[in-house]
């Protein structure tokens, strides 16, 4: 195929996937089609989103199909949203199969093997991780790897490690790329790239490497930032404004719990707004909810979806009117990235920054979990140095104290490090007669300096006084950049006003009292953890804890602070207030069948606080109270305990129910903490078995350690 | 930042002859070592380097030694790029290398097998351990009690002198041999015939590997399973990376070790061969002797095995094609054949 040839046959198909008979390329696309088909090495495509860089590598993928080349991969972590591009590449005849670690996906793996062996694919999207996965890469991979004419790495930034994102599975990648010879085609692209990354991209994938970078400032963003320290006052802010703005928007929090608090306080407030987070569909059990929820905001039948990072960049919505950040972001690139989304195709968009008070607290907890502790990976090591036969994770959870996610993401970041320390052979983890290199903590401890700085770097944006939009450029290395004219500093005044009526804050204070949350029910006994109560397997019905009420988060706006106050205070009392608001959670929750008596969780340090607490309550609620669980035996605070196994084993003979106790009525078991839930579910077995009714759980605060987007 | 870890050259020989994990039930069949050989052939009479098959003008090339070799067939085989990379990666990170013939960093001794030289060699552990050549403690799996406890002997005795043991890897006289070696702090060369990244994850030689006193290489990919040709071959990689090789027990007229001893007695002679002997030995061992194989010295042995060997090598076996081979190795050997360097030096002057 010469040149002239490509031109036409890219423009028909660009023309048929559009739909548009008058459609053309945009700056750059074309040139990027013609690099690949003509194999002139590879290239890094450094575009902002919406520019179409799925054109480019649907159309080249199905230009090279018709010179009898195999088919395209694309490894992307972003797939799930990747439908409307999908839907466009097939218009223009390019069979794109998908392939997603979603379990549904698996019942197709058959049919889609088929249609690979058979050569019916153009092109293949898989994410990162698949790549990991040695059933997928023998099943699914092995039939095409052999024939791959182009491949196609998406978010390549994840590449570098001095991106602002890491991405664990990208590791994997880099190597892959490393050692590919210099007859496969290769298309890297991503939005964000500064020189840095570049330069990194280089040295991975040659010197060769030819770099299309386009502007990054978007005409239609208008940049504002307010700073306003509580939040009781963001609250409020939202509360007031939302109605004001046009078109539907996205809210960014930064946890799942501010999600749903913010969601629906806006409700609450009559604004059509959802939650929306990664595990969304299994937390509330409702399968393809994310999808339904995103065709809402695309509908604009939604006024907002008040989203952690989940809603990711593939979302493609070109009328998105507004996107608000309730807290910092970790760096200005991913606020870049996330503000992006708005105005693609309005003339006019509003990106509003509010940040101060406790937001890096937040952030400092994800840098500091995004990597594993020496001490922890030592441990880790020495344990499997023991086994020959290596460890499951399971089995590793009974040897060290560390939560489970803590352990699993220890064991995938070693085992991505090449030659790796350990590998997971069958479900068993075992040591490989790898050392960990020196560089693994070299570059823990880079990308742990690199995320405070962008840390630091967010907070001076918040309160910058120069183009905001400039800054954004700027710290993507565009120093070229003008003045954009139409952010707050530019204008010199607020383009939303920053007050708010004060009837709002009132309001939402009152409403962070309020936000009770779920307990819910352990279902599973861990292995081998009661050994002296002999509970294992399923937790039977019949035993298992009703879900039960929390009051508060630990600390938090609303009732937090007053039950650290509570308990941490010499009187050693809770106030009455909490007791009302425990009757007013009541109230609301109406837990059915309705308890008819109260009881406690007994402790041997503190032995009245919850009692005196618990009967207090019992007395308001006009139920009788009685003291029925004893504690036989000290245990160490559960608080330290850092997986489910300890937890539960911790406590394994700890508690005894008073005998010659009947009580047949459903109970409510009241503590003053909950973290894992193990002590409610021992303590609500143990009355079960003695004969009680159904068992009510009762908090004062959860004091859960992470909680991740 | 590393660049690419495999040079051009090693890329095409792994695109045309490993498998690069596709299994062994697949309808792609690699290049075998004559058919890469003939390929090297026809490149050198073109003056183009192997690498030269990875460049935007391949088709040409291969057009150009069509009748020779099957172009169709190369051309489908080097497509497998991304499986190559895939395949690296993953050894990579079991802690498995790979090089190739044209390798600076490829054993010397393994070109004294001129054309049976393998084009692919996988290992793990320290390379410097496969220029230090050693003894080869060769024998059955089935050995008898007597036969273990020589193999041991010999192989700590050896050793205590700083004599690399180099053995098979195989169930019997070459695990006993290697892992008395191991325990007395000598190190070892394992030559496997199959699953070679299985054994380098094992947890019975993570040690050794990482202390730098045992490699383990095979010729074939690392994810073979047992296959009695690849064991024949392997014989010869054995006895290529020592310097003599002692046979413990063998079996007359059958099996791995009977035969490869015969083909070194008979054509190879890349090393003098030593046989243990005594009234208990297996019959293998005694047609052997009759057959120009050297009896080893009857127990108990003089103080120094090394001496043992040096004065032997020099009687008895002038006519092999053998270095001072107990001596250190302070210059590298050379054994590239005349061809071979040829190949090498043209294509070097391409690339700069």
């Amino acid at each position: 195929m010469d040149s002239k040839e490509i031109q036409v046959k890219a423009l028909q198909l660009l023309r048929q996937s559009t739909g548009d008979s008058q459609a053309t390329f945009r700056s750059g696309q074309l040139e990027a089609i013609e690099h690949l088909i003509e194999r002139r090495g590879p290239l890094l495509v450094v575009q902002r989103t919406g520019w179409g860089k799925s054109n480019v590598y649907f159309i080249a993928a199905k230009l090279l199909r018709e010179q009898q080349a195999g088919p395209t991969l694309i490894i992307s972590p972003l797939l799930a949203l990747m439908r409307n591009q999908i839907t466009a590449a097939e218009r223009a005849g390019v069979r794109a199969v998908r392939v997603t670690s979603e379990e549904k996906n698996r019942d197709d793996w058959g049919r889609i093997r088929d249609e690979l062996l058979a050569d019916r694919v153009d092109v293949l999207l898989i994410s990162p991780e698949r790549l990991g996965n040695e059933e997928f890469v023998q099943t699914m991979l092995q039939p095409v790897a052999a024939r791959i004419g182009l491949l196609v790495v998406d978010e390549a930034h994840c590449i570098s490690d001095w991106g602002h994102d890491f991405r664990p599975d990208y590791r994997r990648i880099t190597r892959i790329l490393k050692s590919l010879p210099p007859n496969v085609r290769v298309l890297a692209t991503t939005a964000t790239a500064n020189d840095r990354v570049v330069a990194d991209l280089k040295s991975q994938l040659g010197a060769a490497l030819t770099v299309q970078r386009g502007k990054l400032a978007r005409a239609s963003l208008q940049l504002q930032n307010i700073s306003l320290p509580s939040e009781i006052a963001r609250l409020a802010w939202l509360a007031h404004t939302l109605p004001k703005l046009p078109g539907s928007g996205v809210i960014y929090t930064l946890t799942i719990r501010d999600a749903r608090t913010v969601a629906a306080w806006l409700r609450e407030n009559g604004i059509d707004a959802e939650p929306y987070w990664g595990g969304l569909d299994e937390e509330l059990g409702q399968p393809g909810l994310r999808e339904r929820l995103e065709a809402r905001l695309l509908r604009n039948e939604l006024k907002a979806l008040v989203a952690t990072t989940a809603l990711g960049m593939g979302f493609d919505k070109p009328d998105l009117a507004f996107v608000i950040h309730y807290q910092l972001p970790g760096s200005v690139v991913h606020y870049y990235q996330q503000v992006g989304r708005a105005g693609r195709a309005l003339p006019d968009a509003f990106a509003v920054l509010l940040g101060g008070g406790g937001d890096s607290d937040i952030t400092d907890h994800f840098i500091e979990t995004a990597f594993p502790p020496r001490e922890l990976v030592e441990k880790i090591l020495s344990q499997l140095d023991a086994a020959p036969d290596g460890l499951t994770l399971g089995e590793l959870q009974i040897k060290l104290n560390a939560p489970r996610g803590r352990l699993d993401h220890a064991l995938k970041l070693l085992s991505l490090e090449s030659p790796a320390p350990l590998l997971k052979l069958d479900s068993h983890w075992k040591r490989t007669s790898a050392l960990l290199a020196p560089s693994f903590w070299e570059r823990v401890e880079r990308l742990t300096e690199l995320r405070k700085r962008e840390q630091t770097r967010m907070c001076e944006y918040l309160h910058a006084r120069s183009c905001l939009m400039q800054f954004l450029a700027r710290e993507l290395d565009e120093d070229d950049a003008p003045r954009c004219g139409r952010c707050s500093v530019c204008r010199g005044e607020p383009l939303l006003a920053e007050q708010f009526t004060p009837t709002f804050a009132e309001r939402a204070a009152q409403f962070l009292q309020r936000t009770h949350h779920p307990i819910k029910p352990r279902k599973l006994w861990p292995k081998d953890a009661f050994s002296t109560y002999q509970f294992t397997g399923k937790i039977s019905e019949s035993l298992r804890a009703e879900t039960g009420r929390v009051l508060a988060i630990w600390g938090d706006a609303g009732w937090g602070d007053l039950v650290r106050a509570g308990k941490y205070s010499t009187t050693n009392r809770f106030d009455d207030r909490l007791v009302a608001a425990v009757i007013e959670m009541i109230h609301e929750w109406n837990p059915q069948p309705q308890p008819a008596w109260v009881t406690y969780v007994p402790s041997l340090n503190r032995t009245t606080l919850v009692a005196e607490f618990a009967e207090r309550l019992a007395n308001h609620l006009k139920l009788p109270f009685h003291s029925v669980l004893q504690k036989t035996r000290p245990s160490p605070p559960q608080k330290e305990m850092q997986n489910s196994f300890q937890q539960a084993h911790n406590l394994d003979g700890a508690f005894t129910v008073k005998p010659g106790v009947g009580f047949t009525k459903p109970v409510m078991l009241v503590d003053d903490m909950v973290d894992s839930g193990w002590t409610f579910t021992v303590c609500a077995a143990l009355l079960r078995q003695a004969g009680s009714g159904p068992v009510f759980p009762i908090a004062l605060a959860q004091t859960s350690k992470s909680d991740e987007t | 930042m590393n660049a690419n870890p495999l040079s051009p050259a090693t890329q095409v020989t792994l695109l045309l002859c490993s498998p690069l994990r596709a299994g062994r039930n697949k309808d792609v069949r690699t290049l075998n070592i004559g058919e890469f050989n003939e390929l090297e052939k026809q490149l050198l009479r073109l003056g183009a380097p192997l690498e030269q098959l990875l460049e935007t003008d391949a088709a040409t090339l291969l057009k150009k030694i069509s009748p020779a070799m099957d172009g169709a067939k190369i051309e489908t085989l080097l497509g497998r790029g991304f499986m190559l990379s895939m395949a690296v990666e993953m050894w990579q990170s079991a802690g498995v290398w790979v090089t190739s013939r044209n390798e600076t960093d490829y054993p010397e001794r393994l070109h004294r097998l001129k054309q049976n030289t393998p084009p692919l060699l996988y290992g793990c552990g320290e390379k410097k351990l496969l220029s230090r050549g050693g003894l080869a403690i060769v024998g059955s799996r089935d050995v008898d009690e007597a036969g273990e406890e020589f193999a041991k002997r010999a192989a700590a005795s050896a050793a205590r002198e700083d004599v690399q043991v180099v053995s098979g890897g195989a169930r019997g006289v070459d695990q006993f041999a290697m892992l008395a070696a191991l325990e007395v702090g000598g190190t070892v060369v394992g030559v496997l015939a199959d699953s070679l990244l299985r054994s380098a994850t094992s947890g019975h030689a993570r040690e050794a590997i990482q202390d730098g006193r045992l490699t383990l290489v095979s010729a074939f990919d690392p994810e073979a399973g047992f296959n009695v040709g690849n064991a024949m071959q392997r014989n010869k990689h054995i006895y290529a990376l020592a310097d003599f090789g002692l046979v413990v027990s063998s079996g007359y007229n059958e099996g791995g070790t009977w035969s490869g001893a015969i083909e070194q007695l008979e054509k190879l002679r890349l090393t003098p061969i030593f046989v243990r002997g005594g009234d208990d030995v297996p019959e293998g061992n005694r047609q052997l002797l009759r057959r120009d194989a050297l009896p080893f010295l009857p127990e108990p042995w003089p103080a120094s095995l090394r001496e043992f060997f040096g004065a032997l090598s020099q009687k008895k076996v002038q006519s092999m094609e053998t270095a001072d081979l107990f001596a250190l190795h302070e210059t590298p050997l050379k054994y590239h054949s005349s061809r071979r360097e040829e190949a090498l030096n043209s294509s070097r002057k391409r690339k700069h």
